[in-house]
């Protein structure tokens, strides 16, 4: 399996962080994701 | 004179006699012998305990039983008075010692002839319906007993013509399950009257290393001593060999047969394999053209009988195998599959029986494994690829590395097994094919058996050493797994690499192995919308898209994320999408990525797709789940 280099630079992974988002969890109740899944978001930051 | 000298033979053949009892020969190993023999007799006042090994007045016979010979002038017609006195006789076969010799037996059955016989004094039978005589007593089962470290049967001698007695006089024979013969011996007495006794008997059987005891009771009324013959039970040796060994070669015009035993340019090699001796003084750089011709050899092991061809080295399993050497020329026309010998798909090129369970090697006759060409059969049939190779010296003293396969074939007693091996494509050379006599001290069978669709690279019966491991590959077919493996009975696992190796071996044992169907492909489904917001700790516009990894039996999800792309509405990985690796999810197999940062534009449309990359015994396989649009939001 071959990946391109990303042309979009990947600056940080957040793993074990907690992120806020505002209305995140009310959107999840909606969503039928368990709220567990909130502890189990990557984050990547994205720059231009 | 002559009669002195006579006597002197008789006596030095009595001595011989007594010298080699049962009990010394037992000394030797596995030589069925009886170890101990007393006998109980008397009455109520006293009883005897004769040693029937040693005691003066006892014989123990082991030549077996002699029918009674007709003295010179004697009288020959059966029926005529007289006939059966023991005084017409010359030699007879004496039921008893002594002084009561004229008893003896005219007939018994064929099965009890080679028997060993326990020749007593007539007057052990102890005081008659004395009970408190072992030989008297019905329920007693300690008028004769008996130590024997190998299987007999043994045969008891009931005095009397029918069994309507033997409830009373001889409880023991029913309540120990003794078995009444069909056959009767025929015995004659002191006044030439001949009775027909019946026959009990019992098989006792003894594992090696181990003995037996044999309880005889007594017989109420009983006239004479008790009368007993054990008759050893003993494997038949064979000889291993082949037999009808019969190549079939030619072309499509015509097909010849060769009986390989009556031939005298074909030779079946007993003697083994001898490795090549160099003469003093050849040629010893191994890399000189003709370092390997035959003329640098005082002796080597000939591929044929007619070319000084030969083999530089063969796995030492079968230096002692036997060897099927043939004459160049008899691998048929080249290329031509109307010769047995050059089709692929015929398993009647060499064929041979043996009657004793054998491993047989098949040499292959190319350094280029390509069965689906050259010989189709060793696959069909079962056989197995060698780890090692032979070294083989052909034409122009050229060196060539040669494939070998082998086949185990289980031969049961008295029966043979017909061996084929069939053709090769384009061979050069006549079959070359070597047979090893399994050899039971060392070596114990493993049965590898398949169901389902996958394969073992050691199929069926295998030779294993005993002490050591035996390993076997395991490898399913495409769309399949391995359901079991099962050593003696026991679930065991193949190793990651596909192979299940065995405990050390000290038995015959059984390995098997099912495959099943492999199943479904797990889903990866995606959240069909992708929370849009504008990140709180930095202010940018933030994306996070929800998946879930499927879970499924044979796969293991070893790596998910989301595949990224500003242009690609379904992006993979294989096409230029952008990789976001999850790092975790929870126990519903849920996860999150989220991405933000300047990067992302709040009037552009961007397009993910979550992914899973599984693993299988197959390899890996990535799934995708759907893909969605979603357009950064500003604050």
């Amino acid at each position: 399996m071959k990946y391109e280099k990303p042309i979009i630079v990947i600056s940080d992974i957040t793993t074990s962080k907690s992120i806020a988002s505002t209305g995140l969890s009310e959107w999840l109740e909606t969503s039928g994701y368990d709220a567990s899944v909130e502890n189990h978001i990557t984050t990547y930051e994205v720059n231009s | 004179m002559k009669k002195a000298v006579s006597l002197l033979l008789c006596f030095m053949i009595l001595i011989a006699g007594i010298m080699i009892t049962p009990a010394m020969a037992a000394e030797e190993e596995n030589t069925p012998a009886i170890t101990e023999a007393t006998l109980k007799q008397g009455s109520s006042s006293k009883v005897y305990t004769v040693n029937l090994l040693t005691h003066a007045d006892s014989q123990v016979i082991t030549t077996g039983f002699v029918e009674p010979v007709v003295k010179e002038g004697g009288i020959t017609d059966s029926a005529a008075d007289g006939y059966y006195l023991y005084s017409n006789f010359s030699s007879y076969f004496n039921m008893f010692t002594g002084a009561d010799s004229q008893y003896y037996y005219y007939n018994i059955p064929d099965e009890m002839k080679d028997a060993t016989y326990f020749r007593m004094k007539k007057t052990w039978n102890g005081t008659r319906n004395d009970t408190g005589s072992p030989t008297q007593n019905p329920t007693s089962r300690e008028a004769v007993v008996l130590t024997l470290n190998h299987s007999a049967v043994v045969y008891y001698i009931y005095q009397g013509t029918s069994d309507s007695g033997v409830a009373t006089n001889a409880t023991w024979l029913n309540e120990d399950e003794w078995a009444k013969s069909e056959e009767t011996a025929q015995y004659v007495n002191a006044s030439g009257v001949v009775s027909d006794y019946i026959i009990y008997e019992k098989q006792f059987d003894v594992t090696e290393g181990e003995t037996a005891t044999v309880e005889i009771g007594g017989q109420k009324g009983a006239y004479l001593a008790p009368q007993i013959f054990v008759d050893w039970i003993v494997e038949e040796k064979i000889t291993p060999e082949t037999s009808n060994e019969t190549l079939k070669q030619g072309s499509s015009s015509k097909v010849y047969t060769v009986k390989i035993a009556d031939r005298a340019d074909a030779e079946i090699v007993k003697d083994g394999f001898t490795a090549p001796v160099r003469k003093e003084g050849a040629v010893s750089d191994t890399e000189a053209e003709n370092y390997y011709d035959a003329s640098n050899l005082d002796s080597y092991f000939k591929v044929l009988t007619d070319k000084d061809y030969y083999f530089h080295s063969i796995p030492e399993e079968i230096y002692d195998a036997q060897y099927f050497r043939l004459k160049s020329g008899w691998q048929g026309t080249k290329g031509d599959t109307g010769s047995p010998t050059q089709n692929p798909d015929t398993t009647e090129a060499l064929t041979f029986d043996i009657n004793s369970t054998a491993t047989v090697y098949y040499v292959y006759q190319s350094a280029i494994l390509n069965v689906n060409t050259n010989a189709t059969w060793l696959e069909t049939d079962d056989w197995t690829l060698c780890d090692e190779k032979v070294e083989y010296i052909g034409g122009g003293a050229k060196y060539y590395e040669y494939y070998l396969f082998k086949k185990k074939f289980i031969v049961n007693p008295s029966e043979t097994v017909n061996v084929k091996i069939g053709g090769f494509y384009n061979s050069n050379l006549p079959p070359m094919v070597f047979v090893d006599w399994l050899n039971e001290e060392t070596t114990k069978n493993i049965n590898v058996s398949v169901t389902g669709n996958g394969k073992v690279n050691k199929p069926g019966n295998q030779d294993a050493a005993i002490g050591e491991t035996f390993s076997v590959m395991v490898t399913p077919d495409e769309g399949y797994v391995i359901d079991y493996i099962k050593f003696n009975g026991n679930e065991v696992v193949a190793n990651a690499n596909g192979i299940y190796t065995t405990p050390e071996i000290t038995e015959d044992s059984v390995i098997e192995v099912a495959f099943r169907e492999i199943n479904e492909l797990p889903q990866v489904t995606s959240c069909m919308q992708v929370f849009a917001a504008t990140d709180e700790e930095t202010g940018h516009p933030s994306a996070i898209t929800f998946a879930t990894v499927g879970a499924g039996a044979d796969y293991e999800a070893i790596e998910f994320g989301i595949v990224f792309s500003k242009t690609d509405e379904t992006p993979t990985l294989e096409e230029d999408g952008i990789k976001y690796q999850a790092v975790s999810k929870n126990d519903f197999g849920q996860y999150g990525v989220k991405l933000y940062g300047t990067g992302l534009k709040a009037d552009t449309t961007y397009y993910t797709a979550p992914y899973t990359i599984y693993q299988s015994i197959h390899g890996k396989t990535v799934v995708y789940g759907t893909a969605v649009s979603f357009t950064p939001v500003n604050n």
